[in-house]
């Protein structure tokens, strides 16, 4: 089996991640900053250690990382928190369902929203959203990369757009977060939503909102913190006041060993996963039929490819009857799809991990060609 | 040897707090903030008493958030 959907969720991850989920449920279930006993003692201990790694990938402070389930809670969280009547949002046009709906759901409550053109050129993107600003503008939403062509946007001087016209600025790092560089203590970001369990090679149910420094901001999920218990309001201190329920302390145990993996070989995967893309992209050109769509001046180690005539879930289907795993589809992105024109057929996505091999890119290419060769013999 | 705690806001500040304590030498230790407040359970910083004030300003200027509780413990 050649696993290809690392955009999705990467797979598999490393043995350090096992080894401390297994840990943590067998050895202790206790439930973290609850109570004042060993073992609830320890369970905290295994969540501030994660918190203080998180810190150290993404240059911010241990409080100011609010443990979600996966990037969409984390981009929930933040929309919903920060946002209220009469407020005006910018988006790119390559943004996940994850900002789309709640954006739509949003406008019976009074928020509006605009969908900026991003382009090939950095530049011209940066300049789409300068001119899309109104007076009432309070945030800009911007993925990092998109999770269909893997065209890392500008985000730094939408960022600098954003601090000179007193703006919030989020990003959707769900597809960069392990792989792209940050630093919450300088970057012009004030949040940042990544999923443990793609880039940081952590579980699934992992995930958290970064803030750059604690902005006012209400809370999605009210309930027991731990703290303050006989008040019948909720506190809204940083971090728990966001993360009312039980942690997921296994995967949390788990996220810890995946930001230290990403720690030590962070630089050598990032080199690694965009040369196979560049590969693939090399081989692709080779067989006829497929087409890989967007452009951007620099990419993450994703790519999309069409057929000329034939529906992207056939082509994985394909793929999967022949060991590959890969995406058809839409791949939860709506707004990507409509403006690459592949709401029809959508898109076959390959996304690369930090196993892959040469081999892999070979051997899929290989099978598509079988694809094509066979269609056109038939 | 008289002990006191210090009240934080939360239990990551409270680690962040034992962190912060250790690293400039003071020891240090976490526990629930005692009996008889009103609004309930909480976090502390358990310490001697003589670095009350040298651990209140280190936290402070490390940005942990104190709940201004300071109680005496047994």
């Amino acid at each position: 089996m050649i696993y290809l959907d690392n955009a999705a969720s990467t797979h598999p991850k490393p043995v350090e991640v096992y080894r401390a989920v297994l840990q943590q449920l067998r050895e202790n279930g206790a439930n973290p900053g609850r109570s004042g006993h060993d073992l609830s003692m320890q369970a905290s201990e295994t969540v501030f250690l994660a918190r203080q790694l998180m810190g150290m990938l993404f240059g911010a402070s241990e409080q100011n990382i609010i443990f979600t389930k996966n990037t969409t809670e984390a981009i929930n969280l933040a929309l919903r928190g920060l946002l209220k009547r009469g407020d005006h949002v910018l988006v790119s046009d390559l943004e996940h369902n994850s900002v789309l709906r709640p954006l739509v759901s949003m406008k019976s409550e009074g928020i509006e929203f605009d969908i900026v053109k991003t382009s090939a050129k950095d530049k011209e993107t940066v300049e789409h959203f300068i001119e899309a600003l109104r007076p009432n503008t309070r945030l800009i939403l911007c993925t990092h990369a998109s999770n269909v062509t893997g065209q890392i946007l500008p985000i730094r001087n939408i960022g600098h757009i954003c601090r000179a016209n007193n703006i919030l600025f989020g990003v959707d790092g769900a597809q960069t977060a392990g792989i792209e560089k940050y630093n919450l203590s300088h970057d012009p970001v004030d949040f940042l939503c990544v999923p443990g369990h793609k880039g940081l090679l952590a579980p699934q149910g992992t995930g958290a909102l970064i803030l750059g420094k604690q902005i006012e901001m209400k809370s999605l999920i009210l309930g027991g913190t731990g703290t303050d218990s006989l008040l019948w309001s909720q506190p809204l201190e940083f971090p728990e006041g966001y993360e009312s329920g039980t942690l997921n302390t296994p995967g949390i145990a788990g996220l810890a060993e995946g930001v230290r993996f990403i720690l030590r070989y962070g630089d050598t995967i990032r080199a690694h996963e965009k040369k196979l893309r560049q590969l693939f992209l090399h081989k692709i050109s080779e067989v006829s039929g497929f087409y890989p769509i967007g452009e951007g001046e620099d990419f993450v180690g994703t790519i999309s490819v069409v057929h000329e005539s034939d529906h992207s879930e056939t082509i994985a289907q394909w793929l999967n009857q022949h060991g590959i795993c890969a995406r058809g589809g839409y791949h939860c992105a709506a707004l990507a799809h409509k403006k690459l024109g592949t709401e029809d057929l959508g898109a076959l996505r390959i996304s690369f991990g930090y196993r892959n091999t040469e081999y892999d890119v070979v051997e899929c290419v290989k099978i598509l060609n079988k694809y094509q060769n066979n269609r056109v013999r038939s | 040897m008289k002990s006191k705690c210090i009240a934080v806001r939360s239990v990551t500040y409270a680690q962040k707090a034992k962190s912060v304590l250790s690293q400039n030498g003071l020891s240090c230790s976490i526990i629930r903030r005692p009996q008889g407040t009103l609004t309930g359970c909480g976090w502390c910083i358990a310490l001697h008493s003589d670095q009350v004030k040298k651990a209140t300003e280190l936290l402070r200027n490390n940005g942990v958030k104190l709940s201004g509780e300071i109680y005496d413990l047994p």
